[in-house]
C-alpha cells in the first residue's frame, strides 16, 4: 500500500498511566444506578465525579492527558477546557454498551479501573449517512484493512485510557467474564481564543457538581 | 503525534507513467465542445475517450493502475472492471472545476496529457455529514495546518501522471491562472465483484448481499 488515506473521521490515542489509580479510589463512596434497558451499573447522571476531592489525583493526571490530546493531536488553541461530566460504568456479565457518541461535547475518555483479558474492547464505528441509494463495497473486501474498516476495536487494558473526539460512535458488545469490567469516562469542553472577529462566538460555563 | 487517524474518507494515490502517454495524444481525434457557466472545453457526454483506438496504450496502462488500486489499496474481491465513462477536459486561462463527486461510479481517475508548473492542483475536499443538529466548530481553533484534521488537500497536477481516488470523494481545481491549456482525461470505472465465496455464504451478514452486476456500454 502507498495511497494516501485522507479526512480520517477522527483520532484516537492510548494513554498509560503510571499508577494503578484504582487503589487509590474508594468505588463504594459513590452511589451506582441500573439504568432500564441496561445491565450496567452507572454513576447518577449528572453527578461529575472528577470533581469529587477524593477523584484528585486521577482527575489530575487525565487533565494532563486531555491537554496533550488537544495540544499535540488536535493542535488545537484554546484558553481552558474542563471536564462537563464525568462517571463510573461497571460492566457485569452480560454488560454492555450499545452504538453511540457523546453530544455536547468536545473530546471524551475512558480510563480503565479494572479490566482482565476477555473483557470486550472498545469499538469504534464508521458512520454512513445515505439519502440516494448507494453502491455497497462492505462485502467484497477479501481481507480486513485499517483504510475500509468499519469497525476499529481499541483494547480496554486496565490502567490505560483511550481518548478521543467525542462525535465519533463507540460501543462495545457485552462482557462474557464474571469478573466486572469497570471504566471511568468523561467528556470535556473548551472555551476556545476568540481572535477571530468572524467566527459565531460560543463559551461554555463550568458547572460546579 | 501519536494517535490513531481512524476512517479516512478515502485513499488517494498518484501513480506515474513510464510512456509519455502525452506525446500519443493527437487532440484532433476528438471534439469538444464549451458547456454553459464552464470556462473549460469538455469532449461530449456519452463518447466514451478511452475506447477510442490512439488511446489503447494509455487504456492498457489504466487498466493495469485500477488492479492495482483494486487489490492493493481497497483489497477487493472482483471479477472484472471498465472504464464506464471518460472525457477530456480542456482548460484556458480561467478554467476551473467546483467542488464535485462522480455518482455512479466506484473509482475515479484522472491522466494529466498537458500539465505545466502553474497549473493548479487537484484538491479533494472534506466533507460533513449535513448538520441536522447545532454543532460545535473547530476549523477556525487550529494552531497549524495537519493532514488528520485538514478540510482540504491538493495532490500535484502532473504532466503525465494519474490521481485515482474513490469516485465519492468530493475535488475541485481553481482558475487556470496562467496561459497555457491544461488538459487532461478523466475517467470512472465500474466493478463487478466476485460473488460470495464458500466462507461468505456460512456468515449470514456477509451473505446478505444484494446483488448488483454492471453492464459495460459500447461507446
Amino acid at each position: 500500500m502507498s495511497a494516501i488515506p485522507i479526512f480520517p473521521t477522527g483520532m484516537v490515542k492510548l494513554y498509560e498511566s503510571p499508577i494503578l489509580f484504582l487503589d487509590t479510589i474508594d468505588l463504594a463512596k459513590f452511589t451506582y444506578e441500573t439504568y432500564k434497558g441496561s445491565k450496567k451499573l452507572r454513576t447518577p447522571k449528572h453527578l461529575n465525579i472528577l470533581l469529587d476531592p477524593a477523584m484528585k489525583d486521577i482527575a489530575t493526571w487525565i487533565k494532563m492527558q486531555a491537554k496533550d490530546y488537544l495540544d499535540n493531536e488536535l493542535g488545537l488553541e484554546y484558553e481552558e477546557f474542563f471536564f462537563s461530566e464525568s462517571w463510573i460504568n461497571i460492566s457485569g456479565e452480560g454488560g454492555e454498551q450499545g452504538i453511540h457518541n457523546h453530544s455536547n461535547s468536545i473530546i471524551s475518555g475512558t480510563y480503565y479501573l479494572k479490566s482482565l483479558d476477555g473483557h470486550p474492547p472498545l469499538d469504534f464505528h464508521k458512520v454512513k449517512s445515505e439519502s440516494e441509494p448507494f453502491i455497497s463495497l462492505t462485502e467484497h473486501y477479501k481481507q480486513g484493512n485499517p483504510n475500509t474498516a468499519s469497525k476499529l476495536a481499541f483494547p480496554c487494558t486496565q490502567d490505560s485510557m483511550i481518548v478521543f473526539q467525542s462525535q465519533l460512535y463507540h460501543g462495545h458488545v457485552p462482557n462474557v467474564l464474571k469478573e466486572e469490567r469497570i471504566g471511568l469516562s468523561w467528556n470535556a469542553l473548551v472555551n476556545f481564543k476568540q481572535d477571530d472577529k468572524s467566527i459565531y462566538r460560543v463559551r461554555f460555563v463550568q458547572e460546579e457538581t | 503525534m501519536s494517535g490513531v487517524p481512524i476512517f479516512p474518507t478515502g485513499i488517494v494515490k498518484t501513480y506515474n507513467s513510464s510512456t509519455k502517454f502525452s506525446e500519443e495524444f493527437e487532440p484532433k481525434n476528438f471534439s469538444v465542445k464549451k458547456y454553459g457557466g464552464s470556462n473549460k472545453w469538455r469532449s461530449e457526454k456519452f463518447n466514451n475517450v478511452m475506447l477510442h483506438k490512439s488511446l489503447n496504450g494509455l487504456h492498457e496502462w489504466v487498466k493495469t493502475c485500477i488492479d492495482d488500486y483494486l487489490t492493493n489499496e481497497l483489497c477487493m474481491k472482483y471479477d472484472e472492471h471498465f472504464i464506464s465513462e471518460s472525457w477530456l477536459n480542456v482548460n484556458l486561462k480561467g478554467g476551473s472545476q467546483p467542488v464535485h463527486s462522480h455518482p455512479n461510479s466506484i473509482i475515479s481517475g484522472t491522466y494529466y496529457v498537458k500539465a505545466d508548473e502553474g497549473h493548479p492542483p487537484l484538491e479533494f475536499h472534506r466533507t460533513r455529514p449535513s448538520d441536522t443538529h447545532p454543532f460545535i466548530s473547530l476549523s477556525e481553533q487550529y494552531t497549524g495546518q495537519h493532514p488528520n484534521t485538514a478540510t482540504s488537500i491538493a495532490f500535484p497536477a502532473l504532466q503525465d501522471t494519474m490521481i485515482v481516488w474513490q469516485s465519492p470523494l468530493y475535488h475541485a481545481h481553481g482558475p487556470i491562472q496562467i496561459d497555457e491549456q491544461r488538459i487532461s482525461l478523466s475517467w470512472n470505472a465500474l466493478v463487478n465483484f466476485a460473488p460470495p465465496s464458500e466462507k461468505d455464504l456460512e456468515d449470514f451478514y456477509r451473505s446478505y448481499t444484494y446483488r448488483i452486476k454492471f453492464v459495460k456500454e459500447d461507446t
